[in-house]
């Protein structure tokens, strides 16, 4: 599966776009490489923006799920523009402080009138497995893409939002921390000290 | 323990009318409905239970799937789980609006005829409303039963406190009742004999409860000249905990694992899941499938009574014999899928008849019958607690989103003389944050993305900063009888199978209104104490939105429906008599909260359910 087909398949509603993305990224070949340096930006991109590990966001096993999400409803093209302008940020910032490169990531891409909205959307997919429909005025702009409305990506997806993690606790209705464990402070996970502002 | 329905359980609309010779038919599978075909299986009667959904969750499989279309609703709304069914609509909160003056809202399934829009709801499958409850059991209080004697306000019930006690006892066996006695006995509680425990030891108090309780234990308030000191209490909860050994003078109890399933596969014990509201995935909160399924057993194991099943059938007329008054029949639609409107109507018969459908659906069948009973009470009284919210950051980490959905609360304000003047509250301590209020967690998390401009390691700080804090307090508020509040039936307003759908006027009374100022004052005076940050905010937009003295407040229900069929001394003055019989229709009996005159502060299934066994002793003497 080239990457052209595999964009292709994506728009197919009766697939799995989860399996897709993750056949597409483990393909041979050229377009395997490519894909899997794709898929290889979206988790640095991930890992910045959420201030969790690769093998956190890989442990929630929904990294294809949100590939395949992106691309799905807004397409490839600007998924890839993200992605090459978080690349070359990197690339600019190459042992900066995070506060540097928080600097830039903000000018350039959150701040950026067509960027900004997706990577907002790439943040809270991580954090709640739910896409946003995007602000009106993005649609207005350029174009509405037919699948943006707010939908949860799946089950599992809501079971691994990170925002509970983040703060100790566990996604109402499932991952049960045990018998009487809520009397007991929550335990809060650390995260890379430079990331934090205040 | 499984809930065998297999198909020798089940009956078809042919059989029903063909085995023309039940002892009682049943309308509803929830508490009161399960309850009541427990007690007469028992006694070896014959059951006909007419339940109006598709019985999904009569497997495991359909269970989950329920837990599995909450998962994936992003909106997460308290009836999420449950699929929408136009053959058995039930109310939605996100269909209601905030009404103009003289505006009634028709798209919601309960027409809002204003002026007051109230999102009081329940829910229409297998096991009913128990589904989605919360699962607090705290007792009415002796005084609850006579606010008119005591405080000039409400209604007496025809019985009191002492008199319904030993069925509450009967009720907490059946539901599994965790609570801790000891905490709960108070100068102003209700009172427990001597010796008596509930059946599992309390569920711990949350690490929020003991933040609150640190910060308020020891204060007091003031009110109408009285001192009402404050600390945080346990609320006793139909969900697993631990067994009490000292149970039934040593006997202890087993609790009731989840039905449908082994327990190697799913737990007993409440872990922690923290949403008994809309769903508790792993079935350590009461449903009544578990009485069901002791139903079963007893008809397969046993050989004692018989109970059949009839899904997909929505009761739709109670038939009178015009001679006697008696009931004769239950006109029935049964629908083939809930995606068409396609169905057949029956008549099926008992020797009494029992509806236990909650006091909007037992209302809305009765006047669509054309019986609003010699009083014309019918609808009338209804009663649901009006809540009032009010929402704040913790000084500190409370480790909020954590335990049952409420573990604790302030309890002493549920009694006073102030009650002459306004109305009594308690408190909740929400485990689940500003959720009810805010939409939180998401909401928070949109916004510090969206308009925060969040991302990396200062998003999970401010992640942690908003929701880890939060503390929500839920003021349920005692809401006196009015005849005005009331449900009524309208030819132009039906559902898919032409069924008249209920419509509600509803006005919050002064009276709670005066006690949900107090509230707010209540919740500065304790945020105070606390240094908590007061995010608490009312919106004009809302639909539960009200001034009140010149002050505006946003009123929820509290799904705690009451008061359409109350009980009373004489046909004159009620619907039914103590053992929730009608006065006018000798075997018909309207089970459930719509008999209770008051609801006072507690919620209202322990009561309801204690109501059944002194009802199902009335119906087996009138059986025999």
């Amino acid at each position: 599966m080239n990457k052209t087909e595999f964009y292709a398949k994506l728009s197919t509603p009766a697939n799995d776009p989860a399996s897709l993305a993750l056949a597409a990224i483990q393909g041979d070949g050229e377009a395997g490489t490519y894909l899997r340096g794709v898929y290889d930006q979206f988790l640095a991109f991930s890992v910045e923006v959420t201030a969790f590990s690769r093998f956190d966001l890989e442990g929630t096993g929904q990294g294809e799920a949100y590939f395949a999400t992106v691309i799905q409803v807004v397409g490839y093209e600007i998924l890839e523009q993200l992605l090459d302008t978080f690349t070359s940020i990197i690339n600019q910032t190459g042992g900066e402080s995070t506060l540097v490169r928080n600097d830039l990531l903000r000018r350039r891409l959150f701040g950026n009138e067509r960027l900004g909205p997706i990577a907002r959307n790439i943040v809270k997919l991580w954090f709640t497995g739910n896409w946003y429909q995007l602000p009106r005025n993005w649609s207005e702009k350029f174009g509405p893409a037919p699948k943006d409305v707010t939908f949860t990506v799946s089950a599992n997806a809501y079971v691994e939002g990170l925002l509970w993690t983040t703060i100790g606790a566990h996604p109402a209705g499932a991952k049960a921390q045990g018998y009487g464990s809520w009397a007991n402070p929550p335990r809060i996970p650390e995260f890379g000290s430079d990331a934090v502002v205040r | 323990m499984h809930l065998r329905i297999d198909p020798t359980r089940l009956t078809t609309p042919h059989e029903a009318v063909g085995d023309g010779h039940y002892d009682a038919v049943i309308v509803g599978s929830g508490l009161s409905g399960a309850i009541i075909a427990e007690q007469l299986c028992k006694e070896g009667k014959r059951v006909l239970m007419l339940e109006a959904s598709p019985i999904t969750n009569k497997s495991l499989r359909g269970y989950n799937e329920y837990v599995t279309n909450f998962f994936v609703s992003p909106s997460k709304d308290n009836q999420s789980p449950f699929p929408e069914n136009p053959n058995a609509p039930m109310p939605r909160t996100p269909t209601l609006r905030k009404l103009q003056p003289g505006e009634v809202n028709t798209n919601s399934y309960i027409v809002q005829a204003g002026p007051y829009v109230s999102d009081s709801n329940y829910t229409r499958t297998l096991g009913g409303t128990t589904m989605h409850w919360e699962a607090k059991t705290p007792r009415m209080l002796p005084e609850d039963f006579k606010t008119r004697t005591l405080y000039d306000q409400g209604l007496d019930w025809p019985i009191g406190y002492d008199d319904i006690e030993p069925d509450y006892q009967r009720a907490e066996r059946e539901m599994g009742v965790s609570g801790d006695v000891a905490a709960l006995r108070y100068p102003g509680g209700s009172p427990y004999p001597k010796n008596y425990v509930y059946p599992m030891q309390g569920l711990p108090l949350s690490y929020l409860d003991h933040m609150v309780d640190r910060g308020i234990a020891g204060t007091s308030v003031e009110l109408d000249g009285e001192t009402i000191p404050l600390q945080v209490r346990p609320y006793p909860q139909a969900r697993n905990g631990v067994p009490n050994a000292a149970y039934d003078g040593g006997k202890g109890y087993t609790p009731v694992g989840a039905v449908n399933t082994h327990q190697v596969d799913i737990g007993e014990r409440c872990q922690g899941n923290t949403n008994c509201v809309p769903i508790c995935p792993v079935q350590a909160k009461y449903w009544s499938g578990k009485t069901l399924a002791k139903v079963l057993r007893m008809n397969d194991e046993l050989d004692k009574g018989e109970i059949k099943i009839l899904p997909q059938a929505v009761a739709s007329k109670v038939e009178i014999n015009p001679e006697n008054g008696h009931v004769s029949g239950i006109q029935v639609k049964v629908y083939k899928t809930p995606g068409s409107p396609e169905h057949e109507t029956i008549t099926v018969r008992g020797k009494i008849y029992v509806i236990t459908t909650a006091a909007i659906e037992t209302a809305r069948l009765m006047l669509a019958s054309g019986l609003p009973s010699s009083s014309g009470l019918v609808g009338r009284n209804f009663m649901d607690h009006a809540f009032i919210l009010c929402w704040g950051l913790m000084p500190e980490i409370c480790g909020t989103y954590r335990g049952s959905s409420c573990t604790g609360g302030i309890l002493d304000l549920r009694n006073g003389p102030f009650r002459k003047n306004q109305a009594a509250f308690s408190v909740d301590i929400h485990n689940d944050g500003w959720g009810w209020a805010t939409g939180s967690p998401y909401s928070d998390l949109t916004s510090l993305v969206d308009d925060g401009n969040l991302f990396g390691g200062p998003l999970r700080q401010g992640l942690v900063d908003r929701l880890s804090h939060q503390l929500l307090l839920a003021f349920m508020i005692d809401v006196p009888p009015s005849e005005s509040n009331r449900i009524t039936v309208d030819p132009q307003y039906t559902d898919a199978l032409g069924n008249m759908r209920p419509n509600l006027s509803f006005t919050t009374p002064e009276y709670s209104m005066r006690g949900a100022a107090y509230a707010r004052q209540f919740a500065k005076t304790v945020f105070s104490r606390l240094g908590v940050d007061d995010h608490t905010q009312y919106n004009p937009e809302n639909y539960g939105y009200v001034v009140y003295e010149g002050v505006g407040y946003e009123i929820r229900g509290g799904n705690h429906l009451c008061g359409t069929h109350i009980m009373g001394t004489s046909k004159n003055n009620s619907v039914v008599d103590t053992n929730q019989r009608s006065w006018d229709h000798a075997n018909l009996y309207l089970v459930g909260g719509g008999s209770m005159p008051s609801i006072g502060t507690a919620n209202v299934s322990p009561t309801i359910a204690a109501l059944c066994y002194r009802s199902a002793r009335a119906m087996l003497k009138q059986l025999s």
